[in-house]
Order: C-alpha cells, then structure tokens, then sequence
C-alpha cells in the first residue's frame, strides 16, 4: 500500500508541466472591454416577459375572437343554404348557360358540394341521378350507407378542383356527379331540391388565362413547325437536313405536351362537379352541429399559451442565473 | 484597489500556475497562451468579483476557458483535434512512470483530473472543491474514491511487472 505522499509526488513526477514559466502575455489582456461585473443580467428575461405578454396579447386580440365569431357564421350561412350561396366564390354570369365556356369566353372550372337532409336519401338520391342524366350528365361515384353504418370519404373528387368538405359520417347516401359546364346551374338547383339544404360550398376556379396561354403557344409552334418543314424542301445538305430534323422534333414534342394539357383543361371546363350527401334530417343538422365550436377552447389556448410562455421565461432565468455563477 | 497594479501583481503572482494549468490540459503552447490571456482578461472584466484567494477562482475560469473551446462555441473550435488530457509535452523524454501513467490514463476523466489538481496544481481538497464548484465535503470524499482507484490500477500493474 503506497502512502498517500509517495501517491502524490509520483503522479507530480507526470507533471508535464513542472517547470514551466509562463511568458508575459499582460499586453494582450484586454483592458477595454466594459465591465460585465455582478450586475443582474434582468434586461434580458423581462424583454422576453415583456414580448410572451405581447404574444398572448396579439392571441387574444385576433385568434380568440375567431374562435367565438368565425366559426358559428360558417354554420349560420350554412344552415340557411340561400347565404351560403352568396358568400361562396360563385361567378354566376361567367359559366351561364348562354355563354360558351369554350374558346372565346371565360374558362371557369365549377365545383360544389352539397350536404341535404331528407327523410329518404336513399329514394331523393335515385331521383337526382335521374335528374342528372336528363341534362347530360352522370354518376362517378356512389355510395350508400344504410342504418347503422359509418362512412366518411376522405376525399370527394378525382379531379384538381377537388373541394374539401368536412364529409359527415353516419347512414346516407354519397353522390358525385359530372355535369356538362353549362348545365351546372341546373343541376345544382336540383341538388339543393332533394331536401334541406345543410350545408353547400361552390368554387369557381377561372383559368381563362392558362387556356389562352395555352392556345397561343399552341398556335405559335405549329406555325414554327410548319416553317420547319417547308425549309426542309430547300435544304441542300445532310448536315442541314439533320440540324432541321432535330428542330422540328423538339418543337413537335413540345407541341404534344400543349395539346394534351388542352386537351386536359377543356375537359374539366366542360364538364362540372357535383357532391352530394344526403341523409336524414337529423343526422344532417347533427352532422353540422358537430362544428360548433366549443365556447372554452379559446380560454383553453389563452391558457396553454400563457403556461408555456411562463415555463419558457423560467427556463431562460434559471439558466441566465447559473451561466452567471461559476464564470463570475 | 482593483486597478491595473493589482492586475500586473495577480499576473506575476499566478500566471506560471495558470499556464501551467492550461499547458498540462492542451497539447499546444500557443494554445495555453491564449487560454492565460482570457483568464486574466476575464479576471479584468469581473474584477470585482474575483476573491481574494484567486488562484482557485483562476483555475476555474481557465477550465470554463477550455471547456468553451473544447465544445467548439468559441473561436477556436480546432483545438479539440489537439487537446489531450494527458499526453506530455516534452514526449522526447521517457516517462519517468510508465505504469502510474498507465494507471492514470485508465481511471474515468473526472477522476483523473481531480487528481491531476490535487498532484499538479498541489491544491487541497478545500481549493479542489472550489475549482469543481462543489462543497469541500464531496471533494474530498472524490478524491479519496479517485486515489483508491488509481491504486488500485496502479499496484495491480506493479504486480504483474514484478
């Protein structure tokens, strides 16, 4: 057993340092610096209190007042089908049945979705589907849920105008229809008069400037195609020849993808979307009611909000304190 | 009077010990250079603060200095390549102990440095405690465990060389 004297002057004879000076480096100490002595460092924390108050000020001031007002509008217009209609994105005489959708006039893409209540979707949607090949139109998809059963369709159409809707769950009927474009108000009108009408939300998307767009480029390659091709009568040498074929190949590719995209938006101007969900009256206001906002979770964020901003503050007073300790 | 004679006289008086320190702990000279400079500029700036007894205090600024540039916030993050906790300077001469070395380098980092301050920098369990910023108390009772562990390594090395 080695005392604890040997121990000690053993591991001093490791000391790779025994003997060293230290130069005199005094001319580098920084003597400018302002002192940062034993000053409580509060500017900090209380700029931080002072913005987290702000915060749940500024959260107060805009967000709660939504939360109260925002969303018992939405079920207000909702309930009485007729506001709705007025607060959603329509353009009425754009896609009107006298004008062509086209070319020439404006290119609208028109989509709607419809929540009604009836005391029998099963026989109002059947009537509706009848309604909608009347006019031309006819049935994507169709689902019906009988008594009991549950279904909530994630989505609600195949195409870019899809519309979220809050799809309600529960037995009903769930329709989606294609209508030509300029039948649309015709058969939105028979939609809303299967029954009761919950809940209905239109979009009108234009893209009269894309179709344009479109068409102009598509017109301006097939006249730089066609001047190709009759510089290719003229021309004298394969090397010509082949610098031509590549030109017209590009152009002609490029000219491909246009028309497809025409092609494309055409359609979907042409024809029109149509969600309708049916279900019992009950189930229907039900369905809505379930929305409502509950009148605490305003106070319920304040709340949360202020906690966090407090433990936040704590977290960066705690940690000023002990960075402060040691090094002072 | 905390003024810059009292700056000069910390310096002469504690500036070896200091670079020392921070000689034993960095593998580069210029590197011990630069952590001395910071520690008297710190001890500059919080003059008012800084104790009587510095030397403890200097240690530990000096330590918080090396700790800074290990993690690689400050400036000179580079250094970490270079730091090493035991390696010598002059490794041109022979390790006088090759075994306690051994035994040294096998013991936990915490441990190994509580006895590097108690044998290099010849501080007590008293002045130990302030440099780690503990009570005397568990510094004492640190180094005890940590000098039962070196012993440990040590004496079982020497049996087996024997």
């Amino acid at each position: 057993m080695i005392s604890d004297d040997t121990l000690r002057a053993r591991l001093a004879g490791l000391d790779p340092a025994a003997d060293l000076a230290a130069p005199n480096l005094l001319d580098r100490v920084d003597l400018e610096t302002p002192d940062d002595a034993p000053r409580r460092h509060w500017g900090r924390p209380l700029i931080l209190a002072a913005a987290a108050v702000a915060l749940v000020a500024l959260f107060g001031a805009t967000v709660v007042p939504n939360l109260f007002s925002g969303a018992p509008e939405t079920i207000g217009a909702a309930v009485s089908g007729d506001r709705s209609v007025e607060s959603a994105p329509t353009t009425e005489s754009a896609g009107s049945a006298d004008q062509p959708v086209y070319p020439g006039g404006p290119s609208i893409i028109r989509t709607a979705s419809l929540l009604v209540g009836t005391d029998d979707p099963t026989a109002a949607a059947d009537a509706y589907v009848a309604r909608i090949s009347a006019l031309g139109g006819q049935v994507s998809s169709r689902t019906d849920v009988t008594e009991g059963g549950t279904y909530a369709p994630s989505t609600m159409m195949g195409s870019d105008a899809m519309m979220p809707m809050p799809y309600p769950s529960g037995p009903g009927v769930w329709l989606s229809v294609e209508v030509p474009a300029d039948r649309f108000d015709e058969a939105l009108a028979a939609a809303r008069e299967t029954g009761q009408t919950v809940r209905l939300e239109q979009s009108a998307q234009d893209v009269s400037a894309t179709v344009a767009d479109i068409d102009a480029r598509v017109r301006a390659l097939r006249s730089s195609v066609a001047q190709l091709r009759s510089l290719m009568d003229e021309a004298t040498s394969v090397s010509e020849v082949i610098a031509l074929e590549d030109a017209i190949a590009t152009r002609q590719s490029e000219l491909d993808g246009l028309v497809a995209q025409q092609r494309e938006l055409r359609n979907s101007t042409s024809m029109s979307q149509i969600s309708l969900a049916l279900m019992s009256p009950e189930d229907a206001a039900a369905a809505v009611g379930e929305e409502a906002p509950d009148p605490w979770t305003p106070v319920r964020w304040a709340i949360g909000l202020a906690l966090t901003a407090g433990l936040i503050i704590l977290v960066i007073v705690m940690t000023r304190r002990r960075r402060d300790k040691p090094t002072a | 009077m905390r003024d810059r004679d009292w700056l000069t006289r910390l310096y002469e008086e504690y500036s070896d010990d200091v670079f020392r320190y921070a000689v034993r702990r960095l593998a580069s000279r210029e590197d011990a250079e630069d952590v001395l400079v910071e520690v008297y500029t710190v001890a500059w700036r919080r003059r008012t603060v800084v104790p009587d007894q510095a030397l403890p205090w200097l240690y530990r600024t000096a330590a918080n200095t090396i700790a800074h540039i290990i993690r690689g916030d400050g400036r000179r993050g580079r250094l970490q390549a270079r730091l090493t906790a035991v390696t010598p300077l002059h490794t041109e001469d022979p390790v006088p102990d090759p075994d306690l070395a051994t035994a040294l380098a096998r013991l936990a980092p915490a441990d190994a440095e509580i006895l590097r301050l108690w044998a290099w920098e010849g501080l007590e369990p008293t002045e130990i405690a302030e440099v780690l910023d503990t009570s005397p108390g568990a510094a004492r009772t640190r180094l005890s465990r940590a000098k039962a562990r070196l012993r440990q390594h040590y004496e079982s090395s020497e049996e087996v060389g024997s």
